[in-house]
């Protein structure tokens, strides 16, 4: 109320001290009304700032976007800097460029009797190792030009072709489904060389979010079973905080009729990088009340669903 | 239990943000019998009463985003939200005695247990008492400020002063406040 925090304390104080004398426990069911009417005013779990939905093809297009912004502004030597698994920055978007024509080859795009490779980073190798000695604006060039390739195929594409599956990788999953995974790996590799290069990480818009985590959310309980984690029967309420936040309650198994054993509440943009396994599942940040070991079984999980 | 926001107060507010109803039912079970009390107090009249706390918390719901846990805690804002509001009624209420002619009665509650009477009765002496020995032009400010949640550009416009000079007196009072009651308010604790 002041600015001034000594001032602002000592407001504090006095106001606990009248609070607590004031204090009358309310008549029985107050709470159930208050609740009633104030739901009826906003629903549950819809964020106050819930962005306006956007396709997968324009979640895709902004990643595609980010990406090469980011690559457009490193020197010829940053290009050779070491991210993740011995690959630099150039055989990283070398993988990337791997992936991009393996999901032509899903789209129907790319040349008949090629089949799409089951294996998501070998399969990438040697097209990874072959930008070894290349200019690196050729490397992006290659790049852009074959997700331009998609774009222009997809972009404006009717609903019924967003839901037609496709299988990439082992995966299989509508079309605007993998555009959301697709824009989720851009942008995780967009981390992976902004940290090689010292620059600063950059989430991405929130309506781009909200796909990623729902997403997330909806493949969460096949991630758990790739982790091995016996959690059938069990059910989590998911409480993701910030830009593509939101409230989740997954019940694992076909038939679970558990109540709600752990409530998890943790960062939405963190949570993505634990997708990603980016962060430790065992040292992930987040509030947990209930099973610990449910909440662990679900970080495994999402882990699980990382592609690298 | 690991955290990742800076205090329990911004937690509530990231959950209420992404419409976690837990999260309310929470801050309910926490503030509402302070909320209910402070209104309660004001307003005299169970219902009104009532209706003053459903109208606190269902704005808290719909506007999380008001509360700024950089200025102070959700206690203090929802004790805030319940005064004006709370005080809105009772002139309302005023207004329309006065318009049918009759007389507008205010009681006030009892503590919520025997056990919580003495010592409200001590915390609240002890704040009065100290309010009462400050300077009248510093008291004003400090229950204004206090009591009725204006802020320092309101109460200044209402005692009809600078904001500066408003900010230097509510400044002096809470140093001497501060001097005051923190040994009582260490004795009580």
């Amino acid at each position: 109320m002041t600015g001034d925090s000594t001032s602002m304390n000592t407001l504090e104080e006095l106001r606990t001290a009248l609070d607590m004398a004031h204090a009358a426990t309310p008549p029985p069911g107050l709470d159930t009304r208050v609740m009633a009417t104030a739901l009826r005013r906003r629903p549950a779990h819809i964020p106050v700032d819930q962005a306006p939905a956007i396709s997968p093809v324009e979640a895709y297009r902004q990643a595609v976007a980010s990406l090469d912004a980011t690559l457009g502004q490193l020197h010829d030597e940053q290009w050779h800097l070491p991210t993740i698994r011995d690959l630099d920055v150039q055989a990283l978007v070398g993988h990337l460029i791997g992936v991009e024509e393996h999901l032509h080859l899903a789209l129907g795009l790319g040349p008949d009797g090629v089949s799409v490779p089951e294996d998501h980073i070998a399969s990438t190798d040697p097209v990874a190792l072959a930008q070894r000695g290349r200019p690196p604006q050729h490397t992006r060039q290659e790049w852009r030009t074959l997700t331009d390739r998609t774009l222009e195929h997809l972009w404006g594409a009717r609903h019924d072709v967003l839901q037609v599956e496709v299988r990439l990788h082992g995966i299989v999953l509508p079309v605007g489904s993998m555009l959301t995974v697709r824009a989720f790996e851009l942008w995780i590799h967009e981390e992976d060389i902004r940290r090689a290069t010292g620059q600063p990480l950059v989430a991405p818009g929130r309506a781009a979010l909200q796909l990623m985590t729902g997403l997330a959310l909806d493949l969460l309980p096949a991630g758990v079973a790739m982790a091995g984690r016996d959690v059938d029967g069990r059910s989590a309420r998911i409480v993701l905080t910030g830009a593509g936040g939101g409230v989740w309650e997954k019940r694992f198994g076909p038939a679970c009729t558990d109540p709600i054993a752990v409530r998890i509440v943790a960062d939405a943009v963190s949570f993505c990088r634990l997708v990603a396994n980016r962060v430790d599942p065992a040292t992930f940040p987040a509030d947990i009340s209930g099973d610990d070991t449910l909440a662990r079984d679900v970080f495994a999980g999402a882990a699980a669903l990382a592609l690298d | 239990m690991v955290t990742w926001v800076d205090t329990a107060d911004d937690a509530v507010r990231a959950r209420l943000l992404v419409g976690d109803e837990e999260a309310l039912a929470e801050v309910f079970d926490r503030y509402g019998s302070l909320v209910y009390g402070l209104a309660r107090r004001v307003v005299g009249d169970a219902a009104a009463a009532e209706d003053v706390v459903q109208e606190v918390f269902t704005w808290l719901w719909t506007h999380p985003d008001r509360f700024d846990p950089a200025r102070g805690s959700l206690r203090a804002f929802l004790g805030i939200q319940a005064q004006r509001r709370a005080i809105d009624t009772v002139r309302s209420s005023v207004r329309r005695a006065a318009r049918e002619g009759r007389h507008h009665d205010v009681d006030v509650p009892e503590p919520s247990s025997p056990g919580a009477e003495v010592e409200a009765a001590a915390v609240s002496a002890a704040v009065r008492d100290a309010i009462g020995r400050l300077p009248v032009e510093q008291r004003e400010v400090v229950e204004l400020a206090y009591f009725g949640g204006y802020t320092q550009r309101e109460l200044a416009s209402l005692l009809g002063i600078p904001e500066g000079t408003a900010k230097s007196r509510l400044r002096l009072a809470q140093s001497k406040l501060s001097s005051w009651l923190a040994p009582q308010m260490m004795e009580l604790a």
